[in-house]
């Protein structure tokens, strides 16, 4: 990897000296573990709390905007209070030596993922909920009525009724927290700085620490192929949208 | 109209594919100098320093000097940090005192790195760089910065003989030689002699350097007969740490293959080395550069039996019966008494040197893009010389140019640090006022000896990265507060600066 401004045409080498790096190697590693991970636990967790919280009545507008405040709290202003949760002299560290367990280093260490996706789900529910209610409240009530008159339990119904009718929004709610485990660095970044541990070091670190260390070629290489790695999953998810839209 | 879309992705997506590389930045067959000494010289440069306190005035002295042999010739100097603001204090007797407060911080320093990074990649930048704050070795990496050697090579004008040729033996890596020294701070050992017995003198004046191994060796019978009453060394842990990482960096981190090396058990056995001198009380608790205005008689009255010392200090330990000697106090108590050791050197035999970057010492670099490369070369090699000895920025260190570190030695031994020979020249003072008396003379070979033999013993280049650096530093308190092992600490940080190694 050599001069990038005045230099020589370099062919494919680029990209070939970004697949072999290391560094790059970890970022892709962990963000799709990432990916893999906080995705459908924020699925079914928005899932699980739209479900309970639809046949509310009057409380359902107070728990919706109780999940949504996270929504509208800065990162910045965030990060302090994760801060002061997570650190190693932090409140969960204290309230664990208050019942005899030794502390844990949760921003450092391979606790880092936990503490991230603990992070990203409570960042994200609310909005994953409200798309999700808004499925729900959709679905007609009389395929209900129909199943419980034909006997079918609840588990039935779910499978048979709820998920099929919540396919197209699933795949939106899919789509929608794909794009947000992407934007996670942020909060990554504020709370652990630019070299996190090595379990919660993602793509973006090491874009953005290429770009501080001056490295263009690989970090124009880096977002070439995550441009176009985003542009195929949004293609499938869209494809797939529609495909349960017809059906 | 579908065809011709799908024509011009696929142009866009194969153009996207291919990049650019770049080649070597220069070319010895050619590299631009002036050939001819009286080859008149012009055009403009631009001159970049993060500093504004010390190298700013320095290099805007020395432009002016320059432009006025060279009219045809502009110079622009800038700096990035903050002026440093200057407070009247007053202390607890009801006198006042001025103190002089700068406001640069970590990330001003990155700001500063940021910006210029962003200029040099945009393909602009200016023309010389002051290695004060640069991550050198990236930018060389990055071919952003000009292979000095074929200047070197190619100017009839310019002869390594005139400089410590050691320095820049060391400083070339097999890429080339990318910052041009033009003086090196270091520091060296000096111990009490009232603390030590005859032998333990004779051992510590050997000269050469020494490892921390060998001073406690030496040391700690001498504290422990004086009942502890006396203090082994005038830093506190994380100090220590940090002269000893920077002695073992060049063992922890490899910059050349981008690898570390936390994980050997050096690391660990240094922390544990570092933990059992606090624990036999061979520590203090911020003293050194952290000291506290009400606990300054107790600081200068107290005895210690090792000190590390900036070189700029050195002369003092060879003009002590001077009255009128220029005096520093360092917060490192009773200095009566002291005698040069050496240099602190590794287990391993390595005795490194830090250039710039933070590591003290003054380098500059030519940026691969400037269109000036020959003048920046002319304009460093006049930094470097002894023509510039008399600007006061240019003392503090200790020159790299040989006529230069005469003329600095000399300054020293005739007290006139500060005052230019050429003005006193110019006074019309007896010229008895210029010459050295035999106790001058004595005291200047002695010092002039004595910075040959601690130059002559550097084995190897130091590089200083900020981040590596703020990292470590930043990680090693976890440590001495006890929240983390020696072992847990190495293994975190050999995979968080293998990362930065490697991206």
């Amino acid at each position: 990897m050599t001069r990038p401004v005045g230099g020589e045409f370099a062919g494919l080498s680029n990209y070939i000296d970004l697949l072999q790096s290391p560094a790059y190697q970890l970022g892709l590693r962990n963000t799709v573990v990432f990916m893999g991970l906080s995705v459908p636990l924020n699925m079914l967790l928005s899932l699980g709390a739209a479900m309970l919280i639809k046949d509310m009545g009057k409380f359902k507008p107070i728990f919706v905007l109780i999940f949504l405040i996270p929504l509208v709290i800065p990162s910045g202003a965030m990060v302090f209070f994760w801060r002061m949760m997570f650190s190693r002299n932090g409140f969960i560290n204290n309230i664990f030596d208050m019942v005899g367990l030794d502390g844990i280093n949760w921003l450092n260490s391979e606790y880092a993922m936990l503490t991230l996706l603990i992070i990203f789900v409570w960042k994200n529910l609310g909005f994953n909920l409200v798309l999700f209610l808004s499925g729900l409240s959709n679905i007609p009530k009389e395929y209900y009525e129909a199943a419980k008159v034909d006997g079918a339990n609840a588990l039935y119904t779910l499978r048979k009724i709820t998920f099929p009718c919540l396919l197209p929004i699933t795949v939106i709610v899919l789509l929608m927290s794909v794009i947000n485990s992407f934007k996670v660095f942020r909060e990554v970044y504020l709370l652990m700085g630019s070299h996190p541990h090595e379990s919660v070091y993602m793509l973006q670190h090491f874009m953005n620490n290429n770009f501080h260390s001056l490295n263009y070629p690989r970090l124009t290489s880096a977002a070439t192929l995550l441009s176009i790695a985003m542009v195929v999953i949004t293609w499938g998810l869209l494809w797939l949208e529609r495909k349960a839209s017809h059906e | 109209m579908k065809k011709f879309f799908v024509t011009v992705g696929i142009a866009a997506m194969a153009f996207a594919f291919t990049a650019c590389g770049g080649g070597n930045a220069t070319n010895s067959a050619t590299v631009p100098i002036f050939a001819a000494d009286d080859e008149p010289l012009s055009g403009n440069l631009t001159v970049s320093t993060f500093d504004t306190v010390m190298l700013r005035p320095f290099l805007e002295s020395a432009a002016e000097l320059f432009t006025e042999m060279h009219p045809d010739v502009t110079i622009t100097v800038d700096s990035f940090s903050a002026p440093p603001e200057i407070q009247t204090i007053e202390n607890e007797d009801g006198t006042t005192m001025q103190v002089m407060r700068t406001s640069e911080g970590p990330q001003e320093r990155r700001d500063y790195v940021n910006q210029i990074s962003t200029d040099l990649m945009g393909g602009r930048g200016p023309d010389i760089l002051a290695m004060d704050m640069l991550p050198f070795y990236r930018y060389a990496r990055m071919g952003q910065l000009v292979d000095l050697r074929p200047f070197m090579e190619h100017d009839p004008n310019f002869d390594i003989n005139d400089y410590r040729a050691n320095i820049f033996d060391l400083l070339t890596t097999d890429t080339g030689l990318f910052k041009f020294p033009i003086n090196i701070d270091f520091q060296y050992i000096t111990f009490d002699s009232t603390l030590f017995t005859p032998a333990q003198q004779n051992a510590l004046m050997a000269g050469g350097a020494f490892t921390i191994q060998e001073l406690l060796e030496l040391g700690s019978p001498a504290f422990h007969a004086a009942n502890e009453e006396h203090n082994m060394f005038s830093m506190a842990d994380f100090v220590m740490f940090r002269h000893l990482f920077h002695l073992y960096q060049n063992h922890f981190i490899n910059f050349e293959t981008r690898t570390a090396n936390f994980t050997d058990g050096v690391f660990v056995d240094m922390l544990n080395m570092i933990q059992n001198m606090d624990d036999q009380g061979y520590l203090q608790d911020g003293t050194f550069g952290n000291v506290r205005i009400g606990g300054m008689e107790v600081v200068e009255m107290d005895r210690f039996l090792y000190k590390f010392n900036p070189s700029f200090l050195l002369f003092q330990e060879f003009n002590r019966d001077d009255p009128d000697r220029l005096g520093f106090f360092m917060g490192q108590g009773v200095t009566d008494d002291d005698m040069v050791a050496g240099l602190l050197g590794n287990s391993l035999g390595d005795v490194p040197f830090a250039l710039g970057e933070r590591g003290g010492g003054t380098a500059f670099g030519i940026n691969s893009n400037s269109q000036n490369q020959a003048l920046a070369w002319e304009f460093i090699k006049f930094l470097s010389s002894d023509a510039l000895i008399d600007l006061a920025g240019g003392v503090m260190g200790i020159p790299l140019h040989i006529g230069a570190f005469e003329e600095s030695a000399w300054r020293n031994a005739s007290n006139h640090m500060f005052t230019p020979r050429r003005l006193i020249e110019d006074s019309g003072a007896p010229i008895e006022y210029l010459e050295l008396n035999a106790t001058q003379l004595a005291r200047k070979q002695a010092y002039i000896e004595t910075v040959d033999g601690f130059i002559n013993s550097f084995t190897t280049f130091r590089i200083t990265d900020a981040l590596i650096e703020e990292m470590i530093f930043s990680e090693i308190g976890e440590f001495f507060n006890g929240e983390i092992s020696a072992e847990d600490l190495a293994r975190n940080l050999q995979s968080r600066i293998t990362l930065v190694l490697n991206e």
